[in-house]
C-alpha cells in the first residue's frame, strides 16, 4: 500500500487536488500534472507528515502550476509550519482558505485542532477572531500557538 | 567547574556543580576570552537563530541556555562531556536525568526498515499523550533517519572510506518525566559537525526557501527542522567510526510553553585514531 495518495479532479474549471499520507523522499509528483490549469485547490487535511525532501518536492511540483490561481484548504499545523518557515511553500499570490489551529486547556492538558476558515475565524487582512472552544468535559480551551509566529503567513 | 563572571547569577548553584569538573570553565559570550574544548558558554535569552549565529562566530563547542528546570543538570552533563568526550558515545550515557519512564531501541539496516521504525516510534511516543511531542518526534526521526541511512554512507564514500557494509544504525528513545531524548547512531562517522551548524546558520539567516538545495541529494533543511523541534541538540562524531546525534524534547508542555524553552547546542568531535 502506497505511503501517499494524490487525487486530481476537474470540476467546473477548477482542478481539485487532494494529497494525503506521507510526503517524503519517496514521493513522485511527476505523474500528477498540474500544469496549464487556471485554478487549483489543494486539499491538504489528510497529510500525515512531510520531511525536508518532501518540502523540496512539493515546492518543485507547485511551481509547475505557475500562472494558476492557487488556494490551500484544511492545512494541518505541520503544513502551516512549512508555509511560515519555507519561502515558496505557499507560492506567491496563493491563498490559504482554511487551516487548523491547536487549542489547549492548561489544567486538563486536553488538546483539539480547530479549523479556521477565511471569512469566519480570520479575514483578508489577517485579523484573527478565534472561536470559543471547550473540551469534552466542558473546560474552556485557548489557542495554543504563538500568534505572531503561527499567523505570520496571514500578514503577507 | 570554574564559574567565570557571567550575566547569569550562578551563586545559587549547588556545591556538586561547582566542585565537579574543575578543569571546565563557564563563561557568557561577552566575557569569554577564547573558547577552548573545556569551555561552556551560557546565556539566558538567545533565540535559535541568534544562538546558532554566535555559536559559529565564537567557534563554540558547548552552549547551554538557562532553563530553570534543567540548567544545573545540563551543565553537569556538559561538564562530563568536556572532561571526557568519549563518555558521550557510551551506550548508557543519559542526557535526561529524571527517572526512566520508557525506553525504545531500534536497529535500522536499510531503507526497508523505515515504515517499521516509524510505527514503533509513534507507538512509543503516543504514551506521552501530547500531540506536539508526537509531531516533533516524528519530524526529528525523519531527518535523523535520512542523515544516518542516506547521507552518512554517501559522505563516507565521497571521503573515500567505508565502502563495505557497516553495522546497522541504531535509533534510541528515552522518556523521562519531562523530557524525551531521541538518539541516532550510525557507524560511518562522516558527519561534519561544523558544516552542519554553518548550514543551520545559512538557513536561518538567508531563509530556507532561498538556500534549499533543489538538485540531487538532501534539501539541506533537515538541520533546522531538527533544531526547531528540540530544546537541545548534541552533534557527536568519532571520525570514520561513529556519529551520534541526540535531540532532547520537552514533554508535558503546551506549544506556547515550549516556545519559551531556550535551546542549547553542542559539538563533540573526537579523532578516530
Amino acid at each position: 500500500m502506497s505511503k501517499y495518495q494524490v487525487n486530481l479532479e476537474n470540476s467546473g474549471g477548477v482542478l481539485k487536488v487532494s494529497v494525503s499520507g506521507v510526503i517524503d523522499e519517496d514521493i513522485d509528483f511527476s505523474t500528477h500534472s498540474i500544469a496549464g490549469q487556471s485554478a487549483i485547490e489543494f486539499h491538504l487535511g489528510n497529510i500525515k507528515s512531510i520531511n525536508s525532501c518532501g518540502i523540496r518536492e512539493w515546492i518543485k511540483w507547485v511551481s509547475t502550476a505557475a500562472g494558476a490561481s492557487i488556494s490551500y484548504h484544511e492545512c494541518p499545523k505541520l503544513i502551516v509550519d512549512q508555509i511560515n518557515m519555507v519561502q515558496g511553500f505557499l507560492p506567491a499570490g496563493a491563498r490559504v482558505l482554511s487551516f487548523y489551529v491547536p487549542f489547549y486547556n492548561d489544567d486538563s492538558g486536553s488538546e483539539k485542532n480547530v479549523l479556521f476558515t477565511l471569512g469566519k475565524e480570520y479575514d483578508e487582512s489577517g485579523a484573527v477572531n478565534p472561536p470559543s472552544q471547550t473540551d469534552d468535559s466542558g473546560n474552556e480551551m485557548e489557542m495554543d500557538v504563538v500568534e505572531a509566529k503561527y499567523f505570520k503567513f496571514l500578514k503577507k | 567547574m570554574k564559574i567565570q563572571q557571567t550575566i547569569l547569577d550562578m551563586s545559587a548553584f549547588s556545591d556538586k556543580l561547582l566542585q565537579s569538573h574543575p578543569e571546565v570553565s563557564v563563561y557568557d559570550q561577552v566575557s569569554v576570552p577564547e573558547v577552548h574544548p573545556k569551555s561552556i558558554l551560557v546565556s539566558n535569552q538567545l533565540s535559535a537563530q541568534d544562538l546558532v549565529s554566535l555559536f559559529v562566530e565564537k567557534n563554540a563547542k558547548h552552549w547551554v541556555q538557562h532553563n530553570v528546570n534543567w540548567f544545573e543538570s545540563d551543565l553537569l552533563a556538559t561538564g562530563q562531556i568536556c572532561t571526557d568526550p568519549m563518555s558521550f558515545f557510551e551506550k548508557n550515557f543519559q542526557l535526561v536525568q529524571s527517572e526512566c519512564l520508557g525506553q525504545l531501541e531500534i536497529k535500522i539496516n536499510d531503507l526497508n526498515d523505515k515504515p517499521r521504525m516509524k510505527q514503533e516510534v509513534v507507538k512509543f511516543v503516543q504514551q506521552a499523550q501530547s500531540q506536539n511531542v508526537l509531531e516533533s518526534a516524528e519530524a526529528i526521526v525523519e531527518e535523523l533517519y535520512m542523515n544516518a541511512i542516506i547521507d552518512a554512507p554517501r559522505e563516507a564514500k565521497q571521503k573515500g572510506y567505508a565502502s563495505e557494509a557497516v553495522k546497522p544504525a541504531e535509533l534510541c528513545l528515552y522518556r523521562g518525566k519531562d523530557q524525551l531524548a531521541i538518539t541516532m547512531v550510525d557507524h560511518y562517522g562522516s558527519l561534519d559537525c561544523s558544516k552542519f551548524i554553518r548550514r543551520m546558520n545559512e538557513v536561518y539567516t538567508q531563509g530556507a526557501g532561498e538556500v534549499m538545495n533543489r538538485g540531487p541529494g538532501g534539501a539541506g533543511l533537515g538541520c533546522v527542522i531538527i533544531f526547531e523541534n528540540c530544546m537541545a541538540l548534541y552533534l557527536g562524531v568519532i571520525a570514520k567510526k561513529m556519529t551520534k546525534v541526540t535531540c532532547v524534547i520537552p514533554v508535558g508542555f503546551s506549544n506556547r510553553q515550549r516556545d519559551k524553552v531556550l535551546k542549547s547546542l553542542h559539538k563533540i568531535e573526537v579523532s578516530g585514531k
